[in-house]
């Protein structure tokens, strides 16, 4: 359903709807029952909110396979998350390699930090998304580097890189693994124990089923990044610099407790149901992929049977993406997102670049009736355009 | 009142770590402002009986929780 209670939500990688059960509780309870500023005093008031920003920290640890809570910080979203690995890992000067499938909230801050003097390769993915290890291997080793940069999980084809054969390409170089979690966190089983990333950032609110505003980012115990917002952390009050110790270094600024709060509660759901949600969003992307293509759809990225996180995007030679997009919501009341989805970098890779497509994003909360739904809808609209 | 213990620790996470390994261990602990006599620590101390010292400084230990200062005060 959608957030009015009618029709169909299919915007999941977006945001997710709806959100885990008993996330809007936690949100509800941070605001209505504690309220204290965590970290800031020791009252009851104060030291509740410290525990509920510490549960969330633990359990989130806990489902990511963190090896230690304090490398995870809670960050206001994928986007400032990712910025801080960037800028606080990569120097003026410094080579950087990416995948040509990176999304805008890599893309941007690469770019800025090209013009500070940091040298940027691209290594383009195949038609299907995919990095090959050997080519990125190749351009790593042609001249020192200190990053390799890649999404984990296409939020446009849904492609899933091999992040740990990349960890190791990276690393035999001397390089260092940063990774653009924001589609894969909750949908996949991630364990960054051996995932191989020194800096994996994770949207809060997508597959992890949080609120908005919500993020996290976890550093390696080996990897110091500078921090990239200074200020306040209810800790080492008398010096002018940002401690050393995390994850109060990366958290500057009263947290957004509501927030924790919720996605703490959903890491709690997703470490007990997730496998089964997972199940379900595999089992409904496979199933209107068949279908998709059987109604005369392109579907980007890896052909059926291939891994990859529960989005569709898609393509039909008889209607532009944003009219599909626009008939499926004002006739059908089906949520799709159609554009370049903030990556015209994996767009162009894909061969989309001119078009765009409409994203179908399955969630934990989609029935197969959904699918047959999605897909009458979408033969409806192409044959009376046709 | 009686002497305390006061065991310090530089962040918030690190004290409700202490604090959950602590009443694991059998403890009774209670979450306190940090006196002011600690240096550069956040703003939430543990506070135990000062006889469970070293057991309570063993129990961290072996959790790999790191204590900033042991403190025993008399606030007589």
């Amino acid at each position: 359903m959608t957030p009015n209670g009618d029709g169909i939500y299919l915007d999941n990688a977006a945001t997710s709807f709806p959100k885990a059960p008993g996330v809007a509780d936690a949100v509800y309870a941070a605001l209505t029952e504690r309220g204290g500023n965590p970290g800031r005093g020791a009252h009851s008031v104060a030291i509740d909110a410290s525990r509920t920003v510490h549960s969330a920290r633990t359990d989130l640890a806990s489902l990511l396979g963190a090896p230690n809570a304090r490398d995870l910080s809670l960050q206001p979203g994928c986007t400032h998350a990712l910025n801080l690995a960037l800028f606080g890992l990569i120097h003026p000067g410094d080579r950087i390699v990416v995948s040509s499938m990176e999304h805008n909230s890599v893309v941007r801050p690469l770019h800025a930090m090209a013009q500070r003097g940091a040298s940027i390769v691209v290594v383009d993915a195949d038609e299907h998304g995919w990095l090959d290890p050997d080519a990125v291997e190749a351009v790593v080793r042609e001249a020192p580097t200190r990053a390799l940069v890649v999404q984990q999980a296409s939020n446009v084809s849904g492609t899933i890189q091999p992040i740990p054969d990349l960890a190791d390409v990276a690393h035999s170089a001397g390089a260092l693994m940063v990774v653009d979690g924001a589609q894969a966190g909750g949908h996949l089983d991630v364990d960054l124990a051996t995932l191989g990333a020194d800096a994996w950032a994770c949207s809060g609110h997508k597959g992890l089923l949080g609120p908005q505003g919500t993020a996290v980012l976890y550093l390696a115990e080996c990897c110091d990044a500078s921090p990239l917002v200074f200020g306040g952390t209810g800790s080492a009050s008398e010096t002018p610099t940002m401690p050393d110790e995390r994850p109060d270094r990366y958290e500057a600024g009263t947290a957004n407790v509501p927030g924790i709060a919720g996605l703490g509660a959903a890491a709690r759901f997703l470490g007990e149901h997730g496998a089964d949600t997972r199940t379900v969003e595999q089992r409904l992307t496979a199933r209107a992929h068949e279908l998709l293509l059987e109604a005369g759809f392109t579907v980007l990225g890896p052909p059926p049977g291939e891994d990859r996180v529960p989005l569709l995007s898609v393509i039909h030679p008889a209607i532009d993406p944003d009219r599909l997009a626009f008939e499926l919501d004002r006739r059908f009341g089906i949520a799709t997102r159609a554009g370049l989805h903030c990556a015209p970098w994996a767009h162009r890779t894909l061969g989309t670049l001119a078009t765009g497509a409409v994203r179908i994003g399955f969630g934990y909360g989609n029935t197969e009736d959904d699918v047959h739904r999605l897909v009458a809808a979408a033969r409806e609209i192409v044959g009376a355009t046709a | 009142m009686s002497a305390r213990l006061v065991l310090t620790f530089v962040t918030t996470h690190e004290a409700l770590d202490a604090e959950a390994e602590l009443l694991s261990c059998g403890f009774v602990v209670e979450p306190i402002p940090t006196p002011a006599v600690s240096g550069t620590r956040c703003g939430i101390a543990m506070q135990l009986a000062p006889s469970e010292r070293d057991a309570a400084l063993t129990c961290l230990r072996d959790s790999s929780i790191d204590v900033a200062d042991v403190l025993v005060l008399d606030d007589d």
